[in-house]
Formats: C-alpha cells, structure tokens, sequence
C-alpha cells in the first residue's frame, strides 16, 4: 500500500484532474484529455509536460489514418504518486498532516 | 504549501468527478458487448470446423481475428480511451475459459459425431455468454473505479 504523500507537482487542479482521468485507464487520447478536462490545446500541453518532466505521464506519438495522435498514459511512478496524493488530501480532510515527497 | 481542509475536499471531489467521467467513456458503448460476443462465437464454431476438415474453419477464424481488430480499433476511435486492466485479470481469464472450453468441448463432440444444428447452440451460447462477461466488465470496472 501506498503511504499517503502531498505532491505540488500532481496537486494543480488541472494536473489533478488528468491523473484522476488517466488512473482507470491504460492511456487516453489527447483530445479526449483535452475536451474531458475543459482546457486548450495549449494548456494540457503544458501540464502534461510538467508531468512528463516528473516522469508522471508518458506521451505516445503514432499516425493513424495519415493523423498523427497523442495518447496518454500515466507511468508506474505517476500512478503510485497520484494515488500516494489522494491518500495525503484524505487525511488533510481527516484533520492530520502529511509528508511531502523527498 | 498550505492546503486546508476545504481545499482538500474539493480537490477530492475534483478527483471523483474526473474518475466517474473516466468510467463514463469506458463505458459508453452498448455497443461493444454484443459485437464482443457475436466475435467470440467465431473461435468455438471454427475450432469445432476444425475437427471434420471443413474449409470454412479458416474463413470464420479470419473473419473473427478480423472483427476481433476492428471491434478494438472501433472502440478506441470513438472513446478515445482503453481501460486499464489491472485488477480485472479475472474477466480476461474468464474469456478465455470460455472460447477455449467450448471450443475443445465442440472440437472433441465434431470429432465423434459430426458437425450438425449443436453447433448453432453453441455459438448462441457462447455469444450470450461472452455478452454478459463483457457487461460484467463494465459493472466491475466501474465499482473499482468508485462510479
């Protein structure tokens, strides 16, 4: 089980929302992302960098019907992190202070 | 950072609203199960095919493997999405007890006694059960996922 944990980099509402997306699933398509999460092009853009960066989320490039399409998918350490964060607002919600990472 | 009580709360909220719409696109294709089943029913009549040399064995296995593809590449064009599959190995080794079981068991019956109207109940009955199998997917993955 995964110790409850705040991270900043997962916390952005944004950030947030796509991890929670992404959890269920093996990965997802970015317009999908996109439309679900009600942000531009842009801005997942830029959020999914953050993550990728922290090694969150893995981005796959592959053309299909002559379009190139992005899909994500949250990694292994994206995951455990996501679910290490949701276990620290919980207990924040309970009343009791957490870790942070690191 | 700070995250008070409040914030945290709605950040939970946030995370379910977002796991719930997640469910939401898995599970958006009625769709999905009867062709799922239709496709699986494929498998058993052709191995049983199999057994009494008929050519039409090699037909339905491509159409099958055919539809099989399709039905994937249909489904992740208009949800855009694919489950994960952790915690849900059950279903997969459930599918596969199914095609196989009924696939020998039709196998060794053509072998015996030939192929006849049995094997039209036993795509029936494969299709009706991979159908189900399908939707029970979508129920447990949905508990799992908290909708």
């Amino acid at each position: 089980m995964t110790a409850p944990a705040f991270d900043e980099t997962i916390h952005n509402p944004v950030r947030l929302r796509a991890c929670a997306m992404l959890a269920g699933l093996d990965h997802a398509a970015f317009p999908i992302l996109r439309d679900e999460l009600g942000v531009s092009d842009s801005v997942l853009s830029k959020h999914l960098a953050t993550l990728e960066a922290a090694g969150y989320v893995k981005l796959t490039k592959a053309t299909s019907d002559r379009r190139l399409r992005t899909s994500v998918a949250l990694t292994r350490k994206g995951r455990d992190a996501y679910v290490a964060h949701v276990a620290a607002l919980r207990l924040i919600v309970a009343g009791e202070t957490t870790p942070s990472p690191g | 950072m700070e995250t008070d009580p409040l914030d945290a709360q709605a950040a939970l909220d946030a995370v379910s609203a977002a796991e719930r719409r997640s469910v939401a696109l898995v599970t958006s294709t009625p769709w999905y199960a009867p062709w799922y089943g239709v496709t699986s029913a494929a498998f058993p009549v052709a191995i049983a095919l199999l057994a009494v040399r008929s050519p039409l064995a090699i037909v339905l296995l491509v159409l099958g493997s055919a539809s099989l593809v399709l039905l994937v590449r249909t489904y992740r064009r208009v949800t855009g999405v694919w489950p994960s599959e952790q915690g849900m190995l059950v279903y997969v080794i459930a599918a596969v007890v199914v095609v196989f079981g009924t696939g020998i068991a039709s196998y060794l019956v053509a072998r015996s006694y030939g192929v006849g109207w049995w094997l039209l109940a036993v795509a029936v009955v494969t299709a009706v059960l991979m159908a189900l199998l399908s939707r029970g997917y979508d129920r447990a993955y949905a508990r799992k996922h908290g909708a």
